[in-house]
């Protein structure tokens, strides 16, 4: 079992069944990471207003009814700096360039993994953050 | 059309049809005094310089050219214009035909946003499609690693998951169709009891978890039959009911639906389903009909098309579908043309 930097992550995602592969994803890294699940933009906004830290890691979803992916990133920079904002991955089933390019216009966006959440999102997440910022899915 | 002759060298207009006239809004004479520049917009001008000069010197002897036609009045409109180069009376002249283009172009506009609608759906469709299947077949291999380690309540678990996102993307395939069908399919009318609807609509969601709990009333204050399109009747209605029952809060001691159908004064058909359940937020109402809307995610995988399809197949019925806020819950009121013609009435009147 690798360990992995990540203490608490938070997925947005408005599918229940995405949601429970998300957490079982991460717990077959790592157990101890805290999983937070908000299921659209707002309430995740409302997640992390509440918390002390923010989460290591925010996994997005992109088609989500109420506030979807872009919404939630548009309210994310307005809010959060570059001091006390998260890392996001965006996760999604269309692998549209043109999403991949709106998404990676929003600073904190650092790529996109394609759906479902495998088991080694740990490896592609830190072969992102390596990367050159216009990273994606490599498999 | 407007057609316009003007000298080449003085460039004045020489002569005129009713058509330009009309359009411009100057009288022959006024017109007489003017060249083409002072009848365009300045942006044009360079263009229509060039092209002037090249009709005159002889270099060319048609184009054709897109601009902005300015009125007497200052106002404008977009105009093709074909420029050629002709001879009158012994004099070098440059003929235009022009035609105003402005509906051409609103028509224009319309088939883009048209096509631009078509291009989400299609977005959306596959999204919606491939999705599931992505995440079911992920669930399944879950299950299988479950199943490997001896956990067969964490497999039991993940086959059920499975299954109700397939169920999902089976309620999506099936409401793809009817809006395939909606909108070609030839309305057929025949007569029906629609508390018969009702009926069959509450046993399709008797097994939706919860449903035991829920106090249905059903007050049939309609009991003429209906001359309607059954099937389309039937998608309305079942995507109601089913709205009613999946969305009821589960937090409420007591959840009811009332089903009413109704004779209105004015002889039309109508039917209410009100419940207490999650209702829609207030500042969603304005899309409560829209196309792939969905409002209580974690409730419900819903494909968003339910209430669209509902609409839809109402107004081809002649009818209308509404939403109204009752502040707690939903309540939505369908109306059809009552199609109880006086001999429909007294010929059931002898029947029973």
């Amino acid at each position: 079992m690798t360990r992995t930097p990540f203490r608490a992550i938070l997925s947005v995602d408005d599918s229940e069944s995405d949601q429970y592969l998300n957490a079982l994803a991460i717990r077959d890294v790592d157990p101890e990471i805290e999983v937070l699940a908000a299921y659209d933009g707002a309430e995740a906004l409302e997640i992390l207003a509440k918390l002390a830290e923010p989460p290591d890691l925010i996994l997005l979803d992109i088609n989500m009814p109420g506030m979807d992916g872009f919404g939630f990133l548009e309210a994310y920079v307005q809010a959060y700096g570059r001091d006390d904002a998260s890392l996001i991955v965006m996760l999604t089933s269309s692998m549209l360039d043109e999403d991949r390019a709106r998404g990676l216009r929003y600073w904190p966006v650092r790529g996109f993994l394609a759906k479902p959440l495998g088991r080694d999102w740990a490896e592609k997440v830190a072969a992102l953050q390596g990367g050159s910022g216009s990273g994606s899915d490599a498999s | 059309m407007e057609v316009f002759v003007a000298d080449a060298e003085t460039r004045r207009f020489l002569r005129a049809n009713r058509g330009a006239l009309r359009n411009l809004g100057y009288g022959l004479e006024a017109l007489r005094l003017r060249t083409p520049l002072d009848i365009t917009n300045p942006v044009d001008h360079p263009q229509i310089k060039q092209v002037l000069r090249e009709l005159g010197a002889g270099t060319i002897e048609r184009c054709r050219l897109e601009v902005r036609h300015v009125r007497a009045n200052g106002s404008e409109y977009d105009a093709e214009v074909h420029l050629y180069r002709g001879e009158l009376e012994g004099r070098q002249v440059i003929l235009g035909l022009a035609r105003d283009t402005t509906e051409l172009h609103t028509s224009r506009e319309a088939l883009e946003r048209r096509n631009d609608e078509l291009a989400e759906f299609a977005y959306r469709t596959s999204h919606d499609l491939r999705a599931p299947l992505v995440t079911s077949g992920a669930l399944l291999e879950r299950a299988a690693s479950f199943l490997e380690a001896d956990q067969p309540g964490d497999a039991a678990d993940a086959i059920r998951r499975a299954r109700e996102v397939l169920g999902g993307l089976e309620d999506f395939t099936v409401n793809i169709l009817q809006l395939a069908r909606e909108g070609v399919e030839p309305v057929e009318t025949k007569r029906f009891a629609p508390g018969e609807l009702v009926a069959e609509a509450l046993t399709r969601v008797s097994g939706v978890p919860g449903f035991d709990a829920i106090r249905i009333e059903s007050i049939d204050g309609h009991p003429k039959e209906l001359d309607s399109d059954r099937d389309r009747v039937r998608i309305i209605i079942e995507n109601l009911v089913s709205n009613a029952v999946k969305y009821h809060d589960p937090g409420e001691p007591e959840s009811w639906v009332r089903i009413e159908t109704i004779a209105t004064p004015d002889d039309r058909f109508a039917l209410e389903i009100e419940d207490n359940g999650l209702g829609i937020p207030e500042v969603h109402h304005d899309r409560v009909f829209e196309m792939f809307a969905r409002f209580h995610p974690r409730v419900s995988n819903g494909t968003g098309l339910g209430l669209y399809l509902a609409r839809q197949a109402a107004r081809h019925l002649g009818g209308e579908l509404e939403y109204h806020d009752t502040g707690r819950g939903s309540l939505f009121r369908l109306t059809l043309p009552g199609g109880m013609e006086p001999g429909d009435v007294q010929a059931e009147g002898s029947r029973g």
